[in-house]
């Protein structure tokens, strides 16, 4: 049985003749929590926008489910529940008319959107702000009702862009907690963050990307290992990850 | 169908709970138009002192005028104005001792008038009155016409035009037209959050996620210019709308036509700013155009160029059915307030399926 959701092949995305993914490939399977790291402008989003259809690529392929996202974009897209690293959401909305509105955009209506509204407030726990508006709710809330937006036409695949940007520990705490309860339930999941403890804590699977490449794939012990100079020394995610990517600061320009 | 009722009534809160703006575009409407018509207003008392004036004139022999002179000076008679007919006179100095306000000589195949400054309304009075006297004889001449004849009516002193009614159906127009301003919130919002990240990853089309946004604005301008505006109008300055249902039907179809082209600038340009900037300085000319600013640089401009504005047409359809109960240009403004909508929103779905950002 073929369990891989994500199958990226020879992908390339180049922005004025220069690559920003230069041949990426990779398999992401099911129940998995893939976090995919690297240093600013390493191309983490534009692989990730590619995977949502955000973006085309230039070159190479990429299945969902098995599926070509050229050829089954609209069988590919209700699978895929994307929350953005932008506070995606309405001010001026109710809570849970934003998470009405944007569950709508799947063809979801009546007694199901209705229960599926409930149900998406109930996971990241804004039942009791569900009639709130969005603009008067705290920055945890926030990133919440922004996850919940994503939830509500139960994708089998999510994908989150640094979800826990400027929010409190507690709030952190609680969103790693729920990644974890959906991956549970089945729902396989990418995670991209800087804040490697997060990354550490939840997924199983890790991938180092830098300048557009994936410099090193496997579990969290597989990446340790290639930097354990003995078997007995404590290497953290972090330690991984600057040896690979190196110290040196990364700034850079979107697009 | 789902997906867009959601999206509309969604767009509609997001629109309506900006109460500000809406209640702003009401009162501006609402003052812009009292200032306006008040203005016209004045113009006209002036214009209601000119009955009672003194004309002088004198008719040279063998003119093309003596057909018609005594009529036409018959027809001024009734309206208070006192003429007077010398066989030879010095104009200028008629004027400025004050025996004449208004003076005109008739030539063979010409006519000259001379007024004092404080006449210039008056003397406008008659240069008008001539002018379609001319034209009249001048399709006479060409056989256009069964015989010359100065109606009362084709005297602009005889008819009071009403101000209010003219400049509430011009305002309703132009406003009308400019409503799709309201947009920029939600495309502000949509951009600035990256909000259209959420429909480009979703099912929905672009043709639902721009039909959410169009439905919506289309609503709210139907609501709060021609209902709301127009209830304000018939309260306040007694405006007199035509038929209902016409009138109604015009402004949904211009409604839906400038709503297309409205949603365009959004669509194109990036920055709200830009989009309202280039979208208004558009707009005011469609506007001036249209006839919404009667000034005397809009007087001279010719009609093939004002024809270029389609609320030339609306605004000339809903005024004309309002006085007179029918209109030769409510026809061309169905016609190309049809167009409008089926060409700007055929472009603003295409630029939405192709722009990155909805």
């Amino acid at each position: 049985m073929n369990d891989t959701v994500v199958k990226l092949d020879g992908l390339i995305k180049k922005y004025d003749n220069r690559p920003v993914v230069d041949g990426l490939s990779l398999e992401i399977k099911e129940g998995e929590i893939f976090g995919l790291l690297g240093p600013n402008g390493a191309g983490k989003s534009t692989t990730m926008n590619m995977i949502c259809s955000l973006l085309k690529p230039t070159a190479g392929n990429i299945e969902v489910y098995g599926m070509d996202i050229k050829k089954d974009i609209n069988k590919i897209k209700p699978l895929i529940g994307y929350i953005p690293q932008e506070l995606a959401i309405y001010g001026n909305l109710k809570a849970w008319e934003n998470v009405e509105l944007f569950t709508s955009l799947y063809d979801i209506k009546g007694k199901e959107l209705k229960g599926a509204i409930d149900e998406a407030l109930d996971f990241v726990g804004l039942s009791e702000k569900r009639s709130s508006f969005a603009k008067t709710f705290s920055g945890g809330m926030k990133r919440r009702l922004n996850i919940a937006c994503a939830l509500g036409h139960k994708p089998k695949l999510l994908i989150f862009d640094e979800p826990t940007v400027g929010i409190d520990p507690q709030s952190r705490n609680f969103i790693l907690e729920k990644i974890k309860a959906i991956n549970k339930m089945g729902t396989t999941v990418i995670y991209t963050s800087h804040y490697m403890e997060e990354v550490e804590a939840i997924c199983s699977k890790v991938a180092i990307m830098d300048n557009g490449k994936i410099v090193a794939c496997g579990t969290k012990d597989e990446l340790k290992n290639m930097v354990r100079k003995n078997p007995d020394e404590e290497v953290s995610l972090e330690q991984v990850f600057l040896t690979l990517t190196g110290k040196k600061l990364r700034d850079y320009v979107e697009g | 169908m789902n997906t867009i009722w959601i999206m509309t009534k969604n767009n509609l809160k997001l629109l309506w709970r900006r109460k500000v703006m809406i209640i702003i575009a009401l009162v501006g409407m609402i003052a812009t138009t009292a200032a306006v018509a008040n203005a016209f207003h004045t113009l006209l008392d002036k214009a209601d002192d000119a009955q009672g004036f003194k004309l002088g004139y004198t008719v040279v022999q063998g003119s093309k005028y003596e057909l018609v002179i005594d009529t036409l000076m018959d027809e001024l008679e009734k309206e208070d104005i006192v003429t007077q007919k010398y066989s030879s006179a010095d104009a200028d100095k008629l004027i400025e001792s004050g025996e004449q306000d208004v003076f005109v000589t008739f030539d063979k195949d010409s006519y000259s008038i001379v007024g004092s400054e404080k006449k210039s309304v008056e003397t406008r009075v008659i240069q008008y009155s001539l002018f379609n006297v001319e034209r009249n004889m001048n399709a006479f001449m060409s056989g256009g016409l069964k015989s010359v004849e100065v109606k009362e009516s084709e005297l602009p002193t005889t008819k009071t035009p009403d101000a209010e009614n003219y400049y509430c159906h011009a305002f309703i127009c132009c406003f009308l037209s400019i409503s799709p301003i309201f947009l920029s919130v939600i495309y502000y919002e949509d951009r600035k959050n990256r909000i259209w990240q959420r429909y480009k990853t979703g099912k929905a089309g672009s043709v639902s996620v721009y039909l959410g946004k169009y439905l919506a604005s289309f609503i709210t301008t139907m609501v709060v210019f021609p209902l709301l505006g127009t209830l304000a109008f018939c309260l306040l300055f007694d405006m007199k709308p035509c038929n209902l249902l016409i009138y109604g039907g015009l402004l949904a179809l211009a409604g839906l036509g400038f709503t297309s082209f409205g949603i365009l600038f959004f669509i194109l340009f990036k920055q709200p700013a830009v989009s309202i900037g280039s979208m208004f300085m558009i707009l005011w000319f469609v506007s001036y155009l249209g006839g919404v600013y009667e000034t005397y640089i809009y007087c001279s401009i010719p009609e093939t160029i004002k024809r270029l504005s389609p609320l030339y047409y609306l605004n000339r359809s809903l005024i004309e059915l309002s006085v007179n109960g029918k209109s030769d240009y409510a026809i061309p403004c169905v016609i190309i307030m049809i167009a409008m909508t089926v060409v700007f929103s055929a472009v603003g779905m295409i630029a939405t399926k192709v722009k990155k950002e909805v």
